[in-house]
């Protein structure tokens, strides 16, 4: 295994104390993604207090992600803007990152010193596996996997919920190396009574309290027995990067991405439905019933989200571009669905009065997403809005507008549309 | 270190006293006027300060929130005081988050009430443009 080297940049570049000498209120101020005013005049050594620099410092240094945008340092939380998803595999520096707490120690050193992957619970043996057992003792298998935020396209909601606030770019679809749940589960001899798993993770709570578990979530065992649910080490060709869960995760595609488990320590096997941290009351769930934007849900009428909507994004154009009329505009992007694959993706240029069929390419494995590109040609000068439609397998088609309000702002598939502007 | 973090929330709300004064020292020296929200108190007029509009009770805010996350998360979340109150409910309960005497948690809601509301000016305007956000437009519920 070889140890982490992160990209040299700005912020990322030499150790923690050097950074803090260099440190600049302009650094200060893209690291916070905002003026400080009257920086200058901050008094030397105040600024760290209130920035709680010292997490976000260590955290800085290992995360190289230019161009996405920041909606949260401490914990770290980025998206992605829609044209640096153009890639049909989403690059490492270009994924989005969803983090609840503070990244392990293990992950920043690139260590494996002490670490184990325990399995107990619902099993007949209880076992701790090193990584060099994972990665010899059972079939290795790759594929490409669409991870995407439950909270994705929060932004939406109205009136607002609360969480970070995410538009379009919790998404991205990587190559992951591993090995399948399956395989290990029944290495360990799943009991009759093996109802649900359980994850935990290495992760430190915002608090430090090592009491707390930052989060634990998991899925029914039909899911965890999926040939597609992975136990991934490598990602993109790399050692999986500090901040997407050094040195094991879990890959549970199609699902809500907090049920892929990042800085993996420990599985386990419920008889019931795990009730860790981020499973239960209003996270990750959504009401039983559709209810009127703003309702007070209660705890007991929410359930938990399983497969992710149908769903895609343009990738190129930009919103907002100007093109000159008489030229045809290459348009493409990428669709997905928690259900599998996609059977048709459409676009309109007239409001959603008429659609034309795009070109759909084959999905690389099933819950990889699927590229769509379609040459469009404006009748005219003006402001036209491209809107995208995919619809997958079973039927299931994106709405127009934002779906089914929520208590938390889950599962907004709305189409994304763009805006152009044709000139003479 | 275990003290320190204790004490930081006490911390950062001298360290940002200490900057709200810099500021308005160095916003009389240079003449410039600095206009607040017309809804925030009068005193409460100046910059925003880490993502965090001016108001009565932002350096409560600032002190019992940045000890754990970014103050980003406050500044882009919009509730009414019911629902901040029960967020700070679960700070405290999963989150660790310090205890906090009735009279400043009282100051912190009242500086979210207004500053983070649902109908807050800057967030619909950036809902109203299909330039600025063609992504949604609003519930045509609402």
């Amino acid at each position: 295994m070889s140890t982490m080297k992160p990209e040299n940049t700005a912020v990322s570049r030499g150790d923690r104390r050097q950074f803090v000498k260099a440190s600049t209120l302009a650094t200060f101020s893209a690291m916070l993604g905002m003026d400080i005013p009257f920086g200058g005049l901050i008094p030397q050594g105040l600024t760290p207090v209130a920035l709680g620099q010292d997490e976000v410092v260590q955290e800085m240094d290992l995360i190289h992600k230019p161009g996405l945008r920041v909606l949260n340092l401490r914990p770290v939380n980025m998206e992605t803007p829609a044209l640096l998803l153009d890639d049909e595999i989403t690059p490492n520096q270009r994924h989005f990152v969803r983090n609840n707490g503070l990244m392990p120690e293990r992950a920043g050193q690139g260590s494996l010193s002490g670490w184990t992957l325990d399995i107990d619970g619902e099993v007949e043996r209880p076992m701790k596996l090193s990584m060099d057992q994972l990665q010899s003792g059972f079939k290795v298998v790759e594929g490409a996997y669409v991870l995407e935020c439950g909270g994705n396209g929060r932004a939406g909601f109205y009136p607002p919920a609360p969480g970070n606030q995410w538009t379009l770019g919790a998404v991205g679809c990587a190559l992951y190396k591993g090995i399948r749940l399956r395989d290990v589960l029944l290495h360990a001899g799943l009991r009759n009574s093996a109802v649900y798993i359980g994850y935990y993770g290495e992760d430190i709570h915002l608090s430090r309290d090592p009491s707390k578990v930052v989060i634990s979530r998991g899925f029914p065992i039909s899911k965890a027995l999926d040939e597609h649910t992975l136990l991934a080490w490598e990602m993109n060709g790399e050692p999986l990067p500090a901040v997407h869960g050094f040195p094991l995760r879990l890959i549970c595609p199609g699902w809500p991405a907090s049920t892929s488990g990042k800085w993996l320590k420990r599985i386990t096997v419920r008889n019931v439905v795990h009730d860790g941290e981020k499973m239960t009351g209003h996270s990750y769930r959504m009401p039983k019933y559709p209810v009127a934007p703003g309702t007070d849900v209660p705890a007991q009428d929410m359930e938990i989200i399983s497969e992710m909507p149908v769903k895609s994004i343009i990738t190129f154009p930009e919103t907002g571009m100007e093109v000159p009329q008489n030229q045809e505009v290459p348009l493409r992007g990428h669709a997905w669905s928690g259900s599998g694959n996609i059977s048709a993706m459409d676009v309109s240029i007239d409001f959603g009065q008429t659609w034309k069929r795009t070109e759909l390419k084959a999905p690389r494995n099933k819950f990889a997403w699927q590229r769509w590109n379609v040459g469009i040609q404006f009748p005219g000068p003006g402001y036209y809005e491209v809107w995208a439609r995919a619809t997958d397998v079973t039927g299931a088609m994106q709405p127009m507008v934002v779906p089914g309000w929520n208590p938390r702002g889950y599962l907004n598939n709305a189409m994304h549309r763009i805006a152009i502007k044709v000139t003479a | 270190m275990k003290s320190w973090r204790i004490f930081r929330p006490a911390l950062i709300v001298l360290g940002v006293v200490i900057l709200q004064g810099i500021g308005q020292e160095a916003g009389r020296q240079d003449g410039i006027s600095r206009g607040g929200s017309p809804a925030l108190a009068p005193e409460s007029q100046g910059d925003v300060i880490f993502g965090l509009k001016p108001g009565t009770g932002r350096e409560y805010v600032l002190g019992y929130c940045m000890p754990c996350h970014s103050t980003t998360l406050v500044a882009s979340n919009h509730m009414s005081r019911e629902r901040w109150d029960a967020t700070i409910d679960t700070m405290q309960i999963k989150n660790g988050m310090t205890p906090i005497p009735p009279d400043i948690r009282d100051r912190i809601l009242d500086y979210l009430e207004v500053a983070q509301r649902v109908d807050d000016p800057g967030l619909n305007a950036s809902r109203k443009s299909p330039w600025a956000s063609p992504l949604y437009r609003p519930n045509p519920l609402w």
